[in-house]
């Protein structure tokens, strides 16, 4: 798979939304400047995520807790620094003023982090193991 | 420029700075020696003088000074020493590894070879020593305050009446109005009015810091316009940086400054000193003359001259180190409010812990807010998926205030540089460290890190996590030469003269005995006005 095209299910992860070509062209360079290889055992499972996006928020919290400076991870982490430093995504990334109301939806959505990364965690352990084995 | 100059200087940092503009406005001929390595992105001018939230929000070009153009700021892996600098930043840590590294286990400090010295990327953070302090640090009193004042007057430094005077800016007559505060700090220093008797009682005292920042127009210089933008550039000059000084002093006809040069030795002689550097582009090797020497390169660096001149390898010196930690609180009562009113991006507010009163054994925390500083700094922290953790960081960081808290240093005997031999292509030798706490300096260490976090709580405020970044991250040392009145080797006299020499001089921190936790750059600048002061003085009378 390409960059361009990781960098697009990238984008869909983060903020919802299918990128512009620049923003793809932009993560290029940055794997290429900041050096993410992958080792081969990550590079499958990071393939299989990309082959199956619903996986990507599974895999991400699984290694969050597993192997938190993982290759995986900091492909995700770069994404996000681009589309942190463009303008048309501010208005999702930056922080806003919220009513207290906003804390409900604030708990639920880290609820649902929380059973991502329980699932998460065993996900990846078990695709270690067996990949090991 | 003459053959030989009246005072040759080491160094563009805030000591190198300070001297040089004392010798220079004396009348004297002055030489610079320095690397003075430059931000050669120029990420500086690419920056509209705008408030942060309006970059953010309107400039398709934020990616190349918040990111780098070759995304230097994206840093993955344990936080280390210097990994907080932003992209106009950076290049204060160019060729520090390659040219004056620094061999260590334990010990990760930072230096620069930049234009301006670790001043380009300091905190400007400008308490005063106590009494005591001053005394400990083998300094005279009423000297060192008047360098405060000959400084303050140059730079610009703010002021406040409140609880944190005594620590910050106490007999300081030389000062600028208060900056103003954000809305964070603001509910903060109301919830410590509330409690503070209580607070107090443990000790503690919160108020404005001193900052080198301008809150009124000095010369060329603005006062802030609170865009809250100071990490990534100086454009209005309002926060001081050394190469301020040094931009001015070029315009002086007695003034000259050469970059790419290391200072590798001197030979101290009756009439005078012999330096001798490297050039950093083309390897060449030169010998200046002059007079007297002044050394200003930052204590490791000076600690490499000097122990290489004295050919002293293998021989141990002392270091001191401010333990540093740095600790995001959450301030409960501004979850879900965002301050995008104009502000200053430095510290806010200062908190000291003083435990028995006499304003000796003090700890200091400054504290900022989280605002211009990325969200991607604090996510990859969290042990969550990337899209929860930026969910997360969003609804918390407008409530985060940011502790550096730095811890004094008195020294130990397990805290040692050496300088050894090696293959070095520069100077044929590198510095070591060894630096350790002991069980009994970790145990008071982190009983008082206890408090800090109690203080927080009675305003409201629960620690998210204390961070260790290690020996040498808090970017302040001293003590490597001693002051001593007895004419000792490696030793400093506390006017700054190197002992059993003639012409030599230091004027950073490398003779502090002690080492308060209040910040030593202004207590540094205005020794390195004295020193400067004690060399006229010293060449005037044929000393």
């Amino acid at each position: 798979m390409t960059l361009t095209k990781e960098a697009r299910i990238l984008g869909r992860y983060l903020v919802n939304k299918d990128i512009p070509q620049d923003l793809a062209d932009r993560y290029a360079h940055a794997i290429e400047s900041c050096g993410a290889k992958l080792s081969d055992r990550e590079m499958q499972l990071w393939q299989m995520g990309l082959k199956h996006p619903y996986l990507i928020p599974f895999i991400d919290a699984g290694l969050a807790l597993h192997q938190s400076f993982s290759g995986i991870r900091k492909r995700i982490y770069i994404m996000y620094c681009v589309l942190e430093t463009t303008p048309r995504y501010t208005a999702q990334l930056l922080p806003q003023n919220r009513s207290s109301l906003y804390f409900i939806r604030f708990c639920f959505e880290m609820a649902l982090a929380v059973i991502h990364s329980v699932f998460g965690f065993l996900f990846v352990k078990l695709y270690f193991y067996a990949r090991n084995n | 420029m003459p053959e030989i100059i009246d005072f040759i200087v080491v160094g563009s940092g805030p000591a190198g700075a300070q001297a040089a503009q004392t010798l220079v406005e004396a009348g004297h001929e002055v030489l610079m020696i320095d690397v003075g390595n430059q931000d050669m992105q120029d990420y500086q001018s690419k920056i509209p003088n705008r408030n942060y939230f309006e970059l953010r929000k309107e400039d398709p070009n934020q990616f190349e000074y918040f990111l780098g153009k070759s995304y230097e700021s994206i840093q993955w892996g344990k936080t280390q020493t210097g990994a907080q600098l932003t992209p106009s930043r950076r290049h204060i840590l160019k060729d520090v590894n390659k040219i004056t590294p620094l061999k260590s286990d334990n010990f990760n400090p930072m230096e620069s070879l930049s234009y301006g010295g670790l001043g380009s990327g300091w905190g400007i953070g400008c308490c005063v020593f106590s009494d005591a302090e001053i005394l400990r640090a083998g300094l005279d009193v009423q000297k060192l305050y008047k360098g405060y004042e000959t400084v303050a007057s140059r730079i610009g430094v703010t002021g406040s009446d409140d609880d944190a005077t005594p620590y910050t800016n106490a007999r300081l007559q030389n000062r600028l109005p208060a900056f103003h505060i954000d809305e964070n700090s603001q509910e903060l220093a109301k919830k410590y009015d509330k409690n503070r008797d209580k607070i107090q009682a443990k000790g503690f005292h919160l108020g404005r810091p001193s900052l080198a920042l301008l809150t009124q127009d000095k010369g060329h210089r603005k006062a802030t316009s609170y865009t809250d933008i100071d990490f990534y550039t100086d454009q209005t000059l309002s926060a001081y940086r050394p190469w301020i000084t040094i931009d001015s002093l070029k315009k002086c006809s007695n003034f000259h400054y050469l970059d790419n040069q290391l200072a590798l030795e001197y030979s101290d002689h009756t009439n005078g000193v012999q330096l001798k550097t490297i050039n950093t582009k083309s390897k060449e090797i030169q010998i200046f003359q002059g007079k007297k020497l002044i050394l200003a390169a930052g204590v490791l660096g000076t600690a490499r001259i000097v122990l290489r001149s004295e050919k002293a390898y293998d021989q141990p010196i002392p270091i001191l180190c401010n333990e540093y930690r740095y600790a995001p609180f959450l301030q409960l009562s501004r979850i879900g409010k965002v301050d995008q009113k104009p502000k200053h991006s430095f510290a806010q507010l200062a908190m000291f812990h003083d435990p028995d009163g006499k304003n000796e054994d003090v700890a200091m925390a400054s504290m900022y807010s989280y605002g211009s500083l990325m969200l991607f700094r604090l996510i990859k922290e969290v042990p969550l998926h990337t899209k929860a953790a930026s969910t997360l960081m969003r609804y918390l960081s407008p409530a985060i205030t940011i502790l550096g808290i730095h811890l004094p240093d008195s020294g130990s005997a397990n805290n040692r540089l050496v300088l050894k031999k090696s293959d070095n292509p520069w100077s044929g030798d590198d510095l070591h460290a060894d630096f350790r706490l002991s069980k009994e300096e970790k145990k008071q260490i982190n009983q008082r890190l206890k408090l800090f976090s109690g203080a927080m709580r009675k305003m409201g405020c629960v620690l998210l996590k204390m961070i260790d970044p290690g020996h040498g991250s808090s970017i302040h040392y001293a003590g490597s030469l001693p002051y001593s009145d007895l004419e000792k080797p490696l030793h400093l006299h506390p006017n700054g003269r190197l002992h059993q020499t003639q012409n030599i001089y230091v004027a950073d921190s490398s003779g502090f005995n002690y080492l308060p936790a209040k910040g030593i750059t202004f207590s540094l600048m205005a020794n390195a006005h004295n020193v400067a002061e004690q060399a006229l003085s010293d060449l005037k009378n044929g000393k």
